[in-house]
């Protein structure tokens, strides 16, 4: 699933929110005419065919010269990111990356800009394991991971009644808790914890940050090419995500022992274009090119 | 197609040879725009429709998101 496409499915969403939705290509009109018909896209696709906007942000490639690759419109092509202004049209927050491919699921864009928790997709798998006065559930906010797609994995913490577990930043001595993550072909960026309580320890004159009840961390997952080749179809339909949670469950009078939760979630994975989606791309500007009557296919 | 030197360590085929500058993840800082708290600049395009969309006009007094991308296919 392309990056439009999973924009149009966030777009009822970001309407909702007060947001009118751009996407910016150096493609075309008559390919973005295409495309929106085909994958039926109702926001705005504006076409920078010659980079004139692209070069005026100065976030134009130039690491590609005039001649190379023209038959897929390789010259022009911006870094790829996003920009997100308020109502006087200021850039608020922007997101971009070094790779060509590389963006933020559509989920992931959304829970970004509206600033919410992030929340599991509802077609998206969960895995729960019960430890010691908690309980780790993990799911994904995307149904599926896709190469070069930076989704979220989410991580709920379950915490029993009259508990509480020591956030990061605790001192040593009480075991503040951590997240590892671990997947084949999986690249996974810092965990982002919520902000924690402080819990006044009088005996001791200090205060220690804890979280009772309900902890959501959130943590960046990309699936890479050791999982996903571009343009060759899927070789294994699932990615599995191991994840360890290390904690210390302490009521207001005694504590428990350290402890890990161990669980392990498997996540399918997704072509992101048709496996003959390049052959095809290059072929279309191909017969641009010549229906235009330029000198087509150069290299 | 098949030449795996068009192939770069993320599995993405492009034109140019994955030995080639324009390949390879830059490797210092790369620009990124205009900065947060800075106005977006003005940006009136053809939409897929062809009309010209004044991003700030449509805006109104609404939120943009602006995405920059490699293509519709992508």
């Amino acid at each position: 699933m392309t990056q439009l496409v999973q924009l149009q499915k966030a777009l009822p969403e970001l309407l909702e929110a007060g947001y009118e939705v751009f996407a910016i290509s150096n493609d075309t009109v008559q390919r973005l005419a295409d495309f929106a018909k085909q994958h039926g896209i109702t926001f705005s696709l504006l076409s920078d065919e010659d980079s004139t906007v692209i070069r005026e942000f100065g976030i134009m490639n130039t690491l590609i010269r005039p001649d190379e690759g023209k038959h897929m419109r390789w010259y022009g092509i911006p870094y790829p990111g996003t920009y997100i202004t308020d109502e006087a049209g200021i850039v608020v927050d922007k997101d971009f990356h070094q790779h060509h491919a590389r963006r933020l699921s559509g989920r992931g864009l959304l829970h970004r800009v509206l600033g919410t928790l992030p929340q599991p997709h509802a077609d998206a798998p969960e895995a729960t394991s019960d430890g010691n006065e908690v309980t780790l559930t993990t799911s994904l906010v995307d149904p599926t991971l896709m190469l070069e797609v930076i989704s979220l994995l989410v991580c709920r913490l379950h915490i029993a009644a009259d508990q509480h577990i020591y956030a990061p930043g605790a001192p040593e001595a009480f075991t503040p808790s951590s997240l590892a993550f671990h997947g084949e072909g999986l690249r996974f960026g810092e965990p982002s914890w919520p902000q924690p309580q402080q819990l006044n320890m009088a005996d001791l004159n200090i205060q220690v940050p804890v979280y009772k009840r309900e902890v959501t961390v959130s943590v960046p997952v990309t699936a890479t090419s050791a999982l996903i080749r571009l343009g060759h179809g899927l070789e294994q339909s699932s990615a599995k995500i191991t994840i360890s949670c290390t904690y210390q469950s302490c009521d207001e009078v005694s504590c428990g022992l350290p402890a890990t939760i161990d669980t392990t979630l498997s996540v399918p994975l997704e072509v992101l274009v048709e496996p003959e989606g390049v052959k095809t791309y290059a072929k279309r500007v191909e017969q641009e090119q010549a229906a235009k009557g330029r000198e087509g296919q150069s290299e | 197609m098949s030449d795996s030197s068009h192939y770069d360590e993320f599995g993405f085929y492009a034109p140019l040879p994955v030995d080639r500058a324009a390949r390879r993840e830059p490797e210092a800082d790369f620009p990124t725009g205009p900065e947060i708290g800075s106005a977006l600049p003005a940006v009136c395009l053809p939409n897929q429709q062809g009309q010209l969309v004044d991003i700030r006009q449509q805006c109104g007094n609404r939120r943009a998101i602006v995405v920059f991308h490699r293509s519709a296919y992508w």
